[in-house]
């Protein structure tokens, strides 16, 4: 039974997604102020809801944390972006940016679902509950940065454009910049608050299994900078030192610093995980 | 108005179609210039029949002489207005495209929010300013009055007005889509103007929560502020003030600017909308170097109504018609006025006839006064219909899109 789900979510929630993409889509059509009769939330909601299904029969299936080979890691991050942005818009309550954000959850989605391998990898590391409180904030905080960044971008090009008087088809169907500044810092903060506790968890297992940490370790000095990086825009936005473009800015390095840390703590020759 | 007289009336100016805003505030006309121009063209060229027209757009003078001008006179006089600008720059219109200008920019679609109202205010002001000062002769006087009926009819008749803004509007729109959600923010405007009093009127409706007039007069701004409910100050109190706005709208003519790279450096780099509507602006723009600082003038504002206007194209094509139709009517008036000799001359002659038929005694019966009376009326509706058929409705039309068609290429 919850192999046929599978099977039947694998295909359905790629489509949710897209349908979910259409909707935000319309909602970009016509007069951007005028409130539409279908809420895109909802379509975002039941994809959602779908997906969740979906990672809980993986959970069932595989029997360990659907994060062992790259269709679950794919997914799963897809999953938490799109839920991240779901938060994001309940907290600011603003939707016209749903096109540019979930694009890339449904991008990862489909290519996991049509390319990815389904077996999952032997791991028993993956069993743990320390593995699982660890790497579940952790690819939470990715999920979240990866959002903040991609609001960083839009408010940088929608502020060039202002600042340009460029006043075309960006600047129409975009919110405020205040919002956009707002959505980029709340995803930020979600991030930052799921890094700290990621890194909790990972100090805590580090020192359990190889003793005294080494903040010189690649991984542990990449984490640790991009803790410190975050922590620059937020205090610097909170204590009102810091412009909406400065914190924006630092989103969008941060989505690159992230992806190079994460290069750098897989790469098989210096990382203790190896 | 023969074809020779309408040649007398013209138009010269600069506006937002022609001239970019730093060209259009070194030439913006206050009241104290309008008055020094009008002497010097009266002194100068025996021009006294003027109106001026001056807005933040446009800087005009309508003017009728007592014979047509040639090019020489023209461009000498266009060079005393405005001097040192080409001709790109400077529009200059006489005879009938003098008119189709003035029907035009009262119908609101010469404006930069096409069908924008408050271009009729401005108007009536204009020749009620030239009414005090030297009384308009009848051309113009006749002129502005169907221009504002025209204005009227326009908004009335068309889909043109209906919910259309105005720039202080706009200004509004664009703030928003800045500093966002207007609830609760803190507006500066600077200055207590007309135009002060609508972009105040307009934010509040937008629900800015507080709101602070700076004015060169405090009395001035009191005024405004007790209207808005807002606060009022003076402008020496611009640093403080500045501080914990979001929203600055720039509504005073000032000769340099007020809002200075200076006075903004030392502002906290949360996110503010300068918005300068007045023209000479009252905002330096390398202001928006700053930190958090965005800054647009009336320009800015005219790129983002651009943007926008495509669906108010689409009823420019009914407006047009009744420019036609009403210069048709302006022209048949004037070439009537011009037959008021004429017509003086027929009452005159009717009356001595009465007086010789009736033996030159004082008692004219009934019936012979009828009779004058009504031959009179059919003599005035048939010398109307003549001056009606000076000019024809499609010679006005194809006049009309000839002058369409040189401003496009222009």
């Amino acid at each position: 039974m919850i192999q046929v789900v599978n099977q039947a979510l694998i295909i359905l929630v790629p489509l949710a997604y897209l349908s979910t993409l259409f909707a935000y889509a319309r909602r970009m059509t016509g007069d951007f102020e005028a409130p539409k009769p279908k809420r895109p939330i909802t379509f975002l909601g039941l994809a959602l809801l779908a997906h969740a299904v979906l990672l809980v029969s993986r959970y069932l299936i595989i029997d360990q944390l659907p994060w062992t080979n790259s269709f679950d890691v794919l997914s799963s991050l897809g999953f938490l972006m799109a839920f991240t942005y779901l938060l994001v818009e309940v907290a600011t309550r603003v939707s016209l940016t749903g096109i540019d954000l979930l694009w890339l959850p449904f991008c990862l989605v489909t290519y996991a679902f049509a390319f990815g391998p389904i077996e999952p990898l032997a791991n028993d590391k993956t069993d743990s509950s320390e593995f699982v409180l660890h790497t579940v904030p952790a690819v939470s905080a990715l999920a979240a940065l990866l959002v903040s960044g991609l609001y960083g971008l839009l408010y940088l090009r929608l502020s060039r454009a202002i600042k340009n008087k460029n006043f075309g088809n960006l600047f129409r169907r975009m919110p405020s910049l205040e919002n956009l500044a707002r959505m980029n810092l709340w995803a930020a903060a979600m991030g930052f608050l799921l890094v700290t506790v990621g890194i909790g968890v990972g100090a805590t297992i580090y020192s359990d299994t190889i003793g005294r940490l080494d903040v010189f370790e690649p991984k542990i000095f990449m984490t640790l900078f991009v803790w410190t990086m975050l922590l620059l825009p937020l205090g610097g936005k909170l204590s009102g030192r810091w412009s909406d473009r400065a914190t924006a800015l630092v989103s969008v390095i941060m989505v690159g610093v992230i992806v190079l840390s994460i290069l750098v703590a897989t790469l098989p020759f210096i990382s203790f995980e190896r | 108005m023969n074809p020779k007289s309408s040649e007398s009336l013209f138009v010269i100016g600069i506006s937002h179609q022609s001239a970019v805003v730093e060209v259009r505030e070194r030439f913006a006309l206050d009241a104290d210039s309008r008055l020094a121009l009008r002497d010097r063209l009266a002194l100068e060229r025996g021009i006294d029949d003027l109106v001026m027209l001056s807005t933040c757009n446009r800087s005009e003078i309508y003017g009728c002489s007592a014979r047509p001008l040639n090019e020489n006179e023209r461009r000498e006089i266009r060079e005393l207005i405005f001097p040192g600008l080409s001709a790109q720059e400077v529009y200059d219109h006489r005879g009938w495209a003098a008119v189709f200008h003035f029907f035009r920019t009262s119908a609101g679609v010469d404006s930069m929010v096409v069908g924008e109202s408050e271009i009729l205010g401005q108007i009536k002001g204009s020749i009620e300013e030239a009414q005090g000062q030297r009384s308009p002769g009848r051309e113009l006087s006749d002129l502005f009055r169907q221009g504002l009926n025209l204005g009227k009819r326009v908004r009335s008749e068309t889909a043109l007005g209906r919910g259309s803004l105005s720039v202080a509007a706009v200004a509004v729109k664009l703030a928003r889509k800045v500093v966002g959600n207007l609830d609760g923010r803190r507006a500066l405007i600077l200055g207590a103007g007309e135009t002060g009093a609508l972009v105040s009127r307009h934010l509040i409706a937008a629900g800015v929560e507080k709101i602070v007039i700076l004015n060169r007069t405090l009395a001035k701004a009191e005024a405004l502020a007790e209207e808005v409910g807002g606060r009022a100050g003076i402008l020496d109190d611009l640093g403080t003030e500045l501080e914990a706005s979001d929203v600055v709208m720039g509504c005073l003519e000032a000769e340099k600017p007020i809002v200075t790279t200076a006075v903004v450096s030392n502002l906290d780099p949360r996110t503010r909308c300068f918005i300068d509507i007045s023209v000479p602006r009252s905002m330096d723009p390398k202001i928006a170097d700053h930190a958090g600082v965005f800054a647009m003038d009336i320009d800015d504002l005219a790129a983002l109504i651009e943007s926008n206007r495509g669906e108010r194209l689409s009823q420019l094509a009914e407006v047009d018609g009744i420019v036609v139709g009403e210069t048709h009517k302006y022209l048949a008036l004037q070439a009537f006025a011009g037959m008021t000799p004429l017509v003086v001359e027929i009452q005159d002659g009717f009356k001595s006839i009465q007086d010789e038929m009736s033996g030159g005694s004082d008692d004219r019966d009934a019936f012979s006064e009828a009779l004058c009376r009504r031959l009179l009326g059919v003599t005035m509706s048939a010398l109307k219909r003549s001056s009606r058929g000076q000019v024809s409705e499609d010679q006005v039309r194809m006049a009309y899109q000839a002058f369409m068609h040189r401003e496009k290429k222009g």
